[in-house]
């Protein structure tokens, strides 16, 4: 699959989706007026790939902050790629964030405690 | 917040910015006044005008800044600028400290920009650009005539002392579309006293008018310079931040458009270490029951139960065709401990109108 990258601007992250390698990154803040416009292509982009993922897929968050619409959109992400351990694949999910930013901090934990994946926080 | 605002009632918009100052505010804020003239007002022939004396404004001000002690944390004297847009002309306004032995040579420039006619002004640009400056007449500089020529109406000034060495000057220009060359706006003094209420009240960002997309995209980010782009943002600047979004991408999204705008205000301060976000808007009739019931239910639970409901709500998936999920106002009573206040009253036009407090 080719490389996706979407640079980060104001409102939205930077996203690089590397099928090739199944290591997809997100980073920066995220608070599009719309959602679902901004990560249509993301979406695409990952139901392609679970439908022949690699064996071991790295999904990374470095956030510095985004709104409730964009958590939604995270966990739709998550439940997306989470599609390949049905296939006997892993997914691995990593949180980075500075050790004092709690916000990003109980965001991660939030998720890793309602997603069940293979979710770990790596402080910076 | 309410006596602030009633004092900007009249104008059609009106934002007053006591945070940063840098050439990237400038941006937005040209970007607010070109979209307002543009599309929600019969002043578009002014935007450029307009834009070019916010420039100069601008550069003034951060020519002469510096004093504050930290970035994005309103100081006992903020730097100032207020962009006031009016049924027939648009005032700019600002203060910024100056050295008080700069305070006669300045006085003598501006009673001399105010005495000049246009084709007067002309010439002396000419000769300053030629020249450097005009030294016989004081060494006036270019911005300052800039401002007098685009204008084309005199500038009302005014000093206060602030220390023995340095005074606070304050600046008001004005466009309109009037041909004659008489101002038709606010007094000095109404801005001298604007500024000192707002920086009573420790205000960084006060604003009024429209609040659709482009216009809080271009608000959120003159507030994000303050706290994230310049250092590394606290926690509490962070959670400050993500609230001040959700109310209002919620205003742009929800509230009740009336004649074309989704008309708002909102007002952001600094009060022993918090953060406070006052916002108000209209609502639809329809919305009003449902709200008022969210409202009163989020505010009389425990953390625990708001925790329980926003993560059940962060599963369900649902996130409608406008971006919409459900989590907002979950969100806002989390980053501030579920301390916010909230009322919906009728206005004497029978409109809905929504106001709530956070303090984070």
């Amino acid at each position: 699959m080719q490389t996706l990258v979407i640079p980060q601007t104001n409102e939205t992250p930077e996203i690089v989706l590397d099928g090739s390698k199944g290591i997809f990154s997100f980073a920066g803040k995220s608070f599009p007026e719309n959602v679902n416009d901004f990560y249509n292509d993301t979406l695409k982009y990952l139901e392609a790939y679970v439908l022949q993922p690699k064996d071991n897929t790295t999904l990374e968050f470095r956030w510095l902050y985004f709104n409730t619409a964009t958590s939604k959109m995270i966990v739709k992400i998550i439940m997306l790629l989470k599609t390949v351990n049905k296939s006997g694949k892993s997914l691995r999910i990593q949180w980075f964030c500075s050790p004092d930013d709690d916000l990003i901090i109980e965001k991660g934990n939030e998720f890793a405690e309602l997603l069940g994946a293979d979710f770990s926080i790596h402080y910076l | 917040m309410k006596a602030l605002i009633d004092k900007v009632k009249d104008t059609k918009i009106c934002l007053s910015y006591l945070g940063l100052f840098n050439d990237d505010i400038t941006t937005r804020l040209i970007a607010i006044s070109e979209y307002y003239l543009e599309n929600k007002t019969d002043l578009g022939k002014l935007k450029n005008k307009v834009s070019l004396l916010i420039a100069e404004c601008f550069q003034n001000i951060i020519r002469h800044s510096g004093m504050k002690d930290q970035p994005g944390l309103p100081t006992d004297n903020p730097d100032f600028f207020q962009l006031s847009i009016l049924e027939d002309r648009v005032v700019l306004s600002s203060c910024n400290l100056i050295d008080n032995d700069r305070i006669d040579a300045l006085n003598e420039k501006m009673m001399l920009v105010n005495s000049l006619s246009s084709e007067e002004l002309k010439q002396l640009y000419q000769e300053v650009l030629a020249n450097g400056s005009f030294s016989e007449k004081g060494g006036a500089n270019l911005g300052l005539i800039e401002m007098a020529r685009k204008s084309g109406l005199p500038i009302k000034y005014a000093f206060q002392e602030y220390t023995g060495t340095q005074s606070r000057f304050f600046l008001s220009l004005e466009a309109a579309t009037t041909k004659e060359r008489i101002s038709a706006g606010p007094d000095i003094l109404y801005h001298v006293n604007s500024y000192l209420d707002l920086r009573d009240h420790k205000v960084i960002m006060l604003y009024k008018g429209d609040l659709s997309k482009d216009i809080i995209v271009s608000l959120i980010n003159m507030l994000q310079n303050n706290f994230i782009d310049d250092r590394k943002p606290s926690s509490k600047e962070k959670r400050f931040m993500v609230s001040l979004i959700e109310v209002l991408q919620n205003i742009s999204k929800h509230g009740k458009t009336i004649n074309g705008s989704k008309e708002g205000v909102f007002c952001i301060s600094m009060l022993k270490g918090d953060y406070i976000i006052d916002s108000g808007n209209y609502i639809e009739e329809a919305s009003r029951e449902g709200l008022e019931k969210t409202l009163t239910d989020i505010s009389g639970m425990s953390a625990e139960g708001i925790g329980r409901l926003y993560k059940e709500r962060l599963l369900d998936n649902v996130i409608t065709e406008d971006g919409n999920c459900g989590l907002g106002l979950l969100e806002i009573a989390k980053n501030s401990g579920n301390n916010f206040r909230y009322a919906i009253t009728r206005t004497p036009e029978k409109e809905w109108f929504y106001t709530i407090k956070i303090k984070i």
